[in-house]
């Protein structure tokens, strides 16, 4: 027999076992209600494609282009009413609390009929891992219960989150490259708050949320060493929405300008910054200032890899229908082995990708984000226990200092940085294979369907310029891939070091 | 520098650059957004008066008496800048050419001849389907009780179908199932036309749905000659579709390379982070083999045997694959600004994959060029032709 000192030994050799097989000890562990839940998300997902996105897809990419001004209020307000902008918030902030991995099949679905409608969605998370993620429990209460309201009253109440900059893309997604970059929104300390300046650009769906998750940086040289997050709501004084990108895809989206001339933000709407740090952690702040960017794209980035999975299972879709309809030398397309194996490679892409999404949100379940809420007693305990409980006994809770001081603690002092790195890692695969197999599947279709694909009334045209933007945001792919790099197998190779040729 | 083209062809490029510079740059995203602004027909004209539209018509018919090299010059030189009018330049070139290899280059000639504007002068054609592959898709020809042959059918996505007033059009014929290319008036009560189609790119190449009820149509060949003439040019076409596939990557290259060395992140210029450094290394190495290739194929595509016609498409097919690869990168250079309309690079994107798909779907046209291929070698090992 081998022991179990010698076990742990070898399979902590590059690569560590529990890194690389993360979802083998997440299995056993996960709650069995959650597949109930996302069977019924994936339900709901496929009655609104049917009803909604499946319909308005080409309709409201076209009128983008004929009108580049045009706002997609009516889809927001569809969207609310359907009652997806609460449906991954946690009970304990008045959303309807289903499990986060669920939104990864949602998104999948919906990416499906479009890209753009589901970013219309999946967007506003975003901004709610960022107000999530910063363990600020009293503000978090306070924006995400306005979403809620948001939805009784039928007034869509939806969060952006800002962090590029006009001259700082990639170097805002990494703190290694942060202070060698050239930030410029700057956050200056006054008595009650901040003062914004700086400019945010590609800000998805800024022109339509009511509130942003605003970062920015006391001292501009030191960015690293002075992030701050701040709640910022449209309206407020100093804030204002520039103009609006002319994108090739994912049009119903809009992608914004947001300006900050001398915006004060008051001390209630900070929601992370040095004092919140000190009294989390001893560790560094730029440490910190890492551990929050790591859960938020932790979070988003599988996201974006169920996005990329639609898209590829869109362009299939696309694909097949195509070739059960055309003929070819007097026989169905379909029926040629040629045509067949391309679309078996199709379909093994789209279970590639979501593959990869799970692995990634089983990472987040066992060691990152999502470890309390998916963790099972918790699971079943926030499952059940009725809304007047969550109102009058959980809610004044989360008003109080030591709560969010509790809940920093657990995220940024007792979380282990190897956990952190391998969520993170583990998000940056899924973003870069479901993005880079999506690709694959739209070019794939378009070429089975020669000229078909060509036409915009057939909807595979759209999908190529769609999926394109996966590679970008959420970190280009390239610096995904090298984040995967640092936090998964750097920490073998102590001495490759990063950012620095 | 572009394509390695021979030296006689400089004036040609010139012009080419020049007439970009100044007619197509200033306003590319304007041009762009056909059918939902005017179609660009200033340009269209002022592009006919420097010849573009009758490249490969000999100087006595009124051309520029020039050969495919010529062609790829020009369409690369302005594909680098606008493949939209690369593409309008090469749909008319197609329908020449075909008319050329149907009726003889004189009756192609004077088909532009007299001609008292670009509309009146340019050519439609049905740029994205294989005349030959495609074929039971084709409108039928058929006898009227007149005597005179006419056309039913539908063309989907007749390229300047809302500008040209005549098109050259393949049908299958009312002698056998062979295909046979047709000359149609497209103002007559018999043709309906769709508005432009909004597709992929070559958004200032507007192609239409048309539908052909019963229209009178002039036959430029012989009943069984169609599939014949056209194979003729078929790998020429091919090499000067991929001329434009080889402008847009050439655009998009420089486009990443300027802006490479100008943005920084992390301190430095990007096109410094080995990691870009090496997608510009794909990108160039695609562009300047793609020109090699190109330079070649353009010499032998028109030799008229089978061996140089297949080396030909073949570069032609590679060109375009490559191009779809270049455009991709040519976006991510410049991460979230290369998806915006502002730098052109998603443009060339769209064009690209728009380009690789002129006559139909590229599997077919693989499987298309390798099939006497097989023939040939089956035969030689006695298999059945
Ligand atoms: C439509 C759209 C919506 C978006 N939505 C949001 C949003 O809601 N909120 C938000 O904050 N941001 C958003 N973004 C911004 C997005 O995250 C950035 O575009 C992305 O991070 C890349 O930054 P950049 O565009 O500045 O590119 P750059 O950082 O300028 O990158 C240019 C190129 O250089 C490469 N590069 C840069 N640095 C390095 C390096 N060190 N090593 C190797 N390669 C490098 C990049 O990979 C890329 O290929 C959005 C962007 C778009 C296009």
């Amino acid at each position: 027999m081998v022991s179990r000192a010698e076990i742990r030994a070898r399979l902590s050799n590059f690569p560590p076992f529990d890194d690389a097989s993360v979802g083998l000890s997440y299995g056993v562990r996960m709650p069995r209600h959650m597949v109930k839940q996302i069977r019924e998300v994936v339900s709901i997902a496929r009655a609104f494609n049917e009803q909604v996105a499946r319909p308005l897809s080409l309709e409201i990419d076209r009128k983008t282009q004929e009108d580049p001004s045009y706002m997609p209020r009516e889809l927001v307000e569809t969207a609310n009413r359907w009652g997806f902008y609460t449906m991954w918030i946690p009970r304990m902030f008045g959303g309807k609390g289903y499990n986060l991995p669920s939104m990864s099949y949602f998104s999948e679905e919906v990416a499906s009929a479009c890209l753009g409608i589901m970013n219309v969605i999946g967007v506003h998370y975003l901004g709610v891992a960022g107000v999530i993620s910063s363990a600020n429990t009293r503000l978090a209460k306070r924006v995400l219960s306005e979403v809620a309201e948001g939805e009784r009253s039928g007034w869509p109440c939806l969060i952006s989150l800002a962090v590029t900059e006009p001259g700082a893309g990639t170097d805002v997604e990494e703190v290694e490259l942060l202070d060698k970059g050239s930030v410029s929104c700057h956050a200056r300390k006054v008595k009650g708050g901040y003062v914004v300046n700086g400019t945010k650009v590609f800000i998805s769906m800024g022109h339509l949320s009511t509130w942003t998750v605003l970062y920015a940086y006391t001292d501009l040289r030191h960015p690293a060493e002075s992030t701050v997050g701040l709640m910022v709501k449209t309206g407020m004084k100093g804030f204002s929405l520039g103009s609006h990108e002319d994108k090739m895809g994912q049009r119903a989206c809009p992608a914004s300008e947001l300006v900050f001339e001398d915006c004060f933000v008051p001390d209630e709407l900070v929601l992370f910054d040095e004092g919140h740090a000190r009294a989390f952690s001893k560790k560094p702040r730029r440490t910190l200032a890492q551990t929050y960017i790591d859960y938020v794209v932790s979070a988003t980035r599988p996201g974006v890899c169920a996005f990329g999975v639609g898209a590829a299972r869109g362009a299939l879709e696309k694909a097949l229908d195509y070739a059960s309809k055309t003929q070819l030398n007097g026989r169905p397309l379909i029926d040629h082995e040629w045509v067949q194996s391309r679309l078996a490679q199709m379909y093994a892409n789209v279970a590639l990708g979501r593959l990869a999404y799970q692995e990634a949100n089983h990472a987040n379940s066992l060691r990152g984000l999502y470890r309390l809420l998916q963790f099972k007693p918790l699971y079943y305990y926030f499952l059940l226990m009725p809304d007047a409980y969550f109102k009058r006994v959980i809610s004044p809770t989360l008003d109080k200092r030591i709560t969010t001081n509790l809940m920093g603690r657990v995220s940024f002092d007792w979380a282990k940085q190897e956990d952190i790195r391998c969520c993170s890692g583990w998000a940056s695969l899924a973003k870069i294979t479901g993005t880079d197999l999506g690709l694959a599947n739209c070019r794939a279709a378009l070429e089975i369907m020669g000229a078909a694909g060509l036409r915009h009334d057939l909807g595979a045209e759209k999908l190529l310029r769609d999926i394109k933007l996966l590679q970008i945001y959420e970190g280009t792919n390239q610096l995904n891939r090298l984040n995967l790099f640092k936090c998964l197998i750097a920490p073998s190779f102590p001495k490759a070091r990063m950012f620095d040729e | 520098m572009g394509t390695v083209f021979k030296k006689e062809l400089t004036p040609m490029k010139e012009l080419a650059r020049a007439f970009s510079a100044k007619e197509l740059a200033p306003n590319i995203r304007e041009h762009d957004r056909h059918p939902f602004a005017p179609l660009f027909m200033d340009t269209l004209e002022k592009a006919y008066e420097a010849g573009f539209f009758g490249v490969v018509i000999p100087e006595e018919l009124g051309g520029a008496g020039g050969d495919l090299e010529t062609l790829c010059v020009l369409l690369e030189e302005i594909s680098s800048v606008d493949a939209s009018l690369g593409a309008a330049v090469f749909t008319n070139a197609c329908a020449q050419l075909t008319a050329g290899a149907c009726a003889g280059v004189k009756a192609a000639g004077a088909l532009m001849s007299g001609a008292a504007s670009v509309r009146e002068a340019i050519l439609a054609f049905p740029c994205y389907l294989h005349p030959v592959i495609e074929a039971e898709t084709l409108p039928r020809a058929e006898l009227s009780p007149g005597g005179q042959e006419v056309l039913s059918g539908t063309v989907p996505l007749l390229s300047l179908a809302t500008v040209a007033t005549r098109a050259v059009v393949p049908a299958r014929g009312a002698h056998g199932d062979d295909v046979s290319f047709f000359l149609v008036d497209l103002d007559r009560d018999e043709v309906t036309k769709s508005g432009p189609v909004l597709t992929l790119g070559f958004h200032a190449c507007p192609a239409a749905d048309v539908t052909l009820d019963r229209v009178p149509a002039l036959r430029l060949c012989s009943p069984d000659k169609g599939s014949e003439a056209f194979g003729s040019v078929y790998a020429a076409l091919l090499v000067a579709s991929a001329a434009i596939s080889a402008g847009i990557m050439r655009g998009s290259y420089e486009c990443a390379l300027a802006y490479a060395v100008q943005r920084r992140q992390g301190g430095r210029e990007i096109a410094r982070w080995s990691e870009v450094t090496m997608m510009l290394a794909d990108m160039l190495i695609a562009v300047r083999s793609s020109g090699l290739a190109l330079a070649q194929a353009s010499r032998l595509a028109l030799d008229g045997d089978a061996s140089s016609m297949e080396y030909a498409a073949s570069a032609a097919l590679t060109v375009h694959s490559l191009a779809c690869g270049v455009v991709s990168d040519g976006i991510q250079v410049l991460g979230g600004y290369g998806y915006m309309k502002d730098y052109g690079q998603e443009k060339r994107y769209r064009d690209a994959h728009q380009a690789s798909a002129v006559f139909g779907s590229h599997p077919l046209k693989k499987l298309s060029l390798v099939g006497p291929a097989v023939k040939t070698a089956s035969l030689g090992q006695g298999g059945m032709p």
